[in-house]
C-alpha cells in the first residue's frame, strides 16, 4: 500500500528533486529502497551490544554519539533467516515516526549501494500478491536500469507500535 | 750285472754220467726248472716294466695335461678378474657421477621453488594492499552516500554538494573496481605460481622417485653381478686347488713307480744269478763250490734290499735320501 | 735359452719322472738309456748330466770316466742316480768325478735342488 504524502507535512509544496531520492541497498541479494529523507547516516558496521529478552528482529544496541540507538535486523523482521554478517554490513540510521514522536533507529542490511533519484513516474504501486514480503511494507516497486527494486513504507516496516507490541508478547511469554 | 763265470763248463756227457743217485735226479730238476724259472721271471720283470711305463707315461700325460690346465687358469685368473673389478669400478662411479648430476638437478629444482614461494610473499602482500583499496573504497562510498544524504537534507543548497559527493562516490567506484582487478589478478598469479610449484615438486618427487629406483636397480645388478663374479672366482679358485691337488697326487705317484726300477734290478739278477747256477748244475758235481757262488753272487747284488735279504734281514722298502755332494 | 740336462738311464719310469721334473722347472731335457746311447747324444752345450750307475752295455761309471776324459765335457758336473747306497760304489763315483749322488727312489724336489746347486751358469 502506497502512502506516498507521509513525508508531505517536513516538505516544502515545490516540489523537490530530493523527494525522489532512494538510497538503495541489498539485503538477502535482493536490493530494496529507503526514501532518503528518513535516512540520517550510514555507519560502518559495528558489533551492537546484546541486550536480553529482545525479538529476533532486535540485534541489540549501538552507541550514536551518546544516544542509545536499537538495530534492527531487517532479514528477521521479513521473517527469513538472518544474513552473515560481512565486511560490507552497515548500519543505516532512520529516523521514523511523527514530527512530535520521533524515533531513531538503525537497521542492519548486507551493503548500501547507491543514492539515486527514482522519477515517480517510474515507480509502480505494490503488487497485490506474489511479493517476497508483506505488501504492507512494500510503498512502491521501483524501475532502476531495467530493474525493480522494493522501495520499502519505513513507517510501517519500523512501525514502534507494531514492534512493541511484538516485544511485549515475547515479554509476556518470557515472563510466564 | 752279469755274474761272472768262476770254471768252464763241463761236457753234458760227463754230467749225465752220474744219473744213478738220487742226488742226480734232482739236479736233473734244477737243471730243467731253472731256465724256466728265469724266463718266467724275466717274462714278469719285462711285463712290469712294460706296464709302469706306459702308466707313468699316462700320469705324465695327465700332470702336463692338469700344468697347461693351471697355467690357463692361473693366467685368466690373474688378467680377467682385475679387468671385471675394475669395469664394475667404474660403473660404480658412473653411477655415482649421474646420481650427482640428478641431485644437482633436484636442488636447483628446489631453488626455484623456493624462489617462487618468496614471490607468494610478495604475491600476499599486493592482495593485502588490494584489499585496503576496496577498503578505502568501501569506506569513500559511505563517505560519498553519507555526503549525498547530508546533500539532500540540505534541500537546494545542498545540491552542488550532492554533484561532489556523486563524483566521489564514481572515484570510489573506480577504486573499488581497481581493487577487486588488482585482487583477481594477484590471485591469478598466486594460483598460477601454486600451480608452477606443485608441478615442480610433483616432477621432483616423480625424479626422485625415479632416480632412487634406478639407482637402486642398478646397485643391485652390481651387487648380483659382484657377487656371481665372487662365486665364479671362488668355485675356479676351488677348482685350481682341486686340480693342483690331483696333480701332486699323480706326481708323488710317478715317484712310486720308481719301485719298478728296483724291482726290475732285483729281478733281473734273480734271472742271471738262474742261469749261472744252471750252468753250473751242469758241471760235474764235485767241481762246485758253494760258497764262493753265494759270494759271487752277493758282489754283484745292486740294491741295499738285497744285500740285507741275503744277508737273513728283512728288507724295509727305501724311503727317499737326501742328496750326497761330493 | 734354458739350461740342457742329459738324463741317462735304463729304466723308462725313472727317465720320465726326472724328464717331468726337470722340464717343469724350466730345463730342457735329453734322454739316453744307457752310457752308450748317452755318448753318442753328447753334442752342443750341456749343462749339467744325470746318471745312472747300473746300466747294460756301459754302466754309469764307465760313462762318467768317458765324460771326465771328453774335451769338450770334463767340466760339465755329473750328478749319479741309482739304487746303489753302499759306500765303495759312491767312493768310485767321487773318484771319478761324480758332483752328488742321489740314491733312488728319489723325491723330484730333491734332484731338481741338486741340479740348481750344480747346474753350470
Amino acid at each position: 500500500m502506497a502512502s506516498a504524502a507521509s513525508n508531505q507535512s517536513t516538505a516544502d509544496n515545490e516540489p523537490r528533486h530530493d523527494q525522489n531520492q532512494y538510497l538503495t541497498f541489498m539485503l538477502d541479494r535482493e536490493t530494496f529502497a529507503l526514501g532518503i529523507l528518513r535516512i540520517k547516516e550510514i555507519l560502518e558496521y559495528t558489533q551492537p551490544t546484546d541486550i536480553p529478552m529482545m525479538p529476533a528482529f532486535i540485534r541489540g544496541v549501538v552507541n550514536l554519539r551518546g544516544a542509545v540507538v536499537p538495530v534492527i535486523d531487517l532479514c528477521a523482521r521479513f521473517g527469513r533467516p538472518s544474513a552473515p554478517v560481512s565486511k560490507k554490513s552497515c548500519i543505516v540510521i532512520v529516523e521514523t515516526g511523527a514530527e512530535d514522536d520521533r524515533h531513531v533507529l538503525g537497521v542492519l542490511v548486507d551493503a548500501v549501494n547507491e543514492v539515486l533519484e527514482i522519477p515517480q513516474e517510474e515507480i509502480e504501486p505494490a503488487p497485490a500478491f506474489g511479493a517476497s514480503i508483506r505488501t504492507d511494507f512494500i510503498q512502491g516497486m521501483g524501475k532502476v536500469r531495467g530493474k525493480f527494486v522494493i522501495i520499502l513504507d519505513e513507517s510501517r516496516v519500523l512501525s514502534i507500535e507494531e514492534m512493541e507490541s511484538l516485544t511485549g508478547a515475547l515479554d509476556m511469554r518470557a515472563a510466564s | 750285472m752279469m755274474l761272472m763265470r768262476r770254471k768252464s763248463t763241463p761236457p753234458d756227457s760227463a754230467a749225465q754220467a752220474d744219473e744213478s743217485t738220487a742226488s742226480d735226479a734232482l739236479r736233473q730238476t734244477c737243471l730243467d726248472a731253472l731256465p724256466i724259472w728265469a724266463k718266467q721271471i724275466d717274462t714278469a720283470r719285462a711285463q712290469t716294466e712294460q706296464a709302469i711305463v706306459e702308466l707313468s707315461a699316462r700320469f705324465a700325460d695327465i700332470v702336463s695335461g692338469l700344468d697347461a690346465a693351471l697355467l690357463d687358469s692361473k693366467d685368466s685368473a690373474a688378467t680377467g678378474a682385475p679387468d671385471l673389478a675394475a669395469t664394475m669400478d667404474d660403473g660404480n662411479r658412473q653411477l655415482a657421477r649421474v646420481m650427482e648430476a640428478l641431485e644437482a638437478i633436484r636442488d636447483s629444482r628446489q631453488m626455484l621453488a623456493q624462489e617462487i614461494r618468496s614471490l607468494a610473499v610478495y604475491t600476499g602482500e599486493l592482495s593485502k594492499m588490494a584489499d585496503q583499496v576496496g577498503m578505502i573504497a568501501f569506506q569513500t562510498n559511505m563517505l560519498a552516500l553519507n555526503a549525498a544524504i547530508e546533500a539532500a537534507h540540505a534541500g537546494e543548497a545542498g545540491k552542488g554538494f550532492a554533484v561532489v559527493a556523486h563524483e566521489v562516490r564514481q572515484l570510489s567506484n573506480s577504486a573499488r573496481e581497481t581493487g577487486k582487478l588488482i585482487s583477481e589478478r594477484v590471485g591469478a598469479i598466486n594460483e598460477s605460481l601454486s600451480h608452477i610449484v606443485e608441478t615442480n615438486e610433483e616432477a621432483a618427487r616423480t625424479e626422485g622417485d625415479a632416480v632412487r629406483e634406478s639407482g637402486a636397480r642398478i646397485q643391485d645388478v652390481l651387487a648380483r653381478f659382484r657377487s656371481m663374479n665372487m662365486r665364479i672366482s671362488q668355485s675356479a679358485a676351488d677348482l685350481r686347488n682341486k686340480s693342483a691337488a690331483i696333480k701332486d697326487d699323480v706326481a708323488e705317484s710317478l715317484v712310486q713307480l720308481q719301485f719298478q726300477d728296483r724291482v726290475g734290478q732285483i729281478l733281473a739278477h734273480v734271472a742271471s744269478t738262474m742261469r749261472d747256477l744252471h750252468e753250473r748244475c751242469r758241471e760235474p758235481s764235485g767241481s762246485h763250490d758253494g760258497v764262493q757262488f753265494l759270494a759271487d753272487m752277493a758282489r754283484t747284488y745292486t740294491t741295499e734290499e738285497q744285500r740285507r735279504n741275503h744277508q737273513g734281514e728283512t728288507a724295509e722298502p727305501i724311503a727317499a735320501q737326501a742328496v750326497e755332494f761330493f | 735359452m734354458s739350461k740342457r740336462i742329459l738324463i741317462v738311464d735304463d729304466s723308462a719310469s725313472v727317465r720320465q719322472v726326472a724328464g717331468i721334473a726337470l722340464s717343469r722347472a724350466g730345463y730342457e731335457v735329453i734322454e739316453a738309456c744307457d752310457g752308450q746311447d748317452a755318448l753318442s747324444k753328447l753334442n752342443g752345450k750341456v749343462h749339467l748330466i744325470i746318471s745312472d750307475v747300473n746300466m747294460p752295455r756301459m754302466d754309469g761309471i764307465s760313462f762318467l770316466k768317458a765324460v771326465k776324459a771328453h774335451p769338450s765335457y770334463k767340466f760339465t758336473p755329473v750328478i749319479m742316480l741309482t739304487t746303489e747306497a753302499g759306500e765303495d760304489k759312491k767312493n768310485e763315483g767321487r773318484a771319478a768325478g761324480a758332483r752328488a749322488w742321489i740314491v733312488k727312489p728319489f723325491q723330484p724336489q730333491t734332484m731338481l735342488d741338486a741340479v740348481a746347486k750344480l747346474v753350470l751358469a
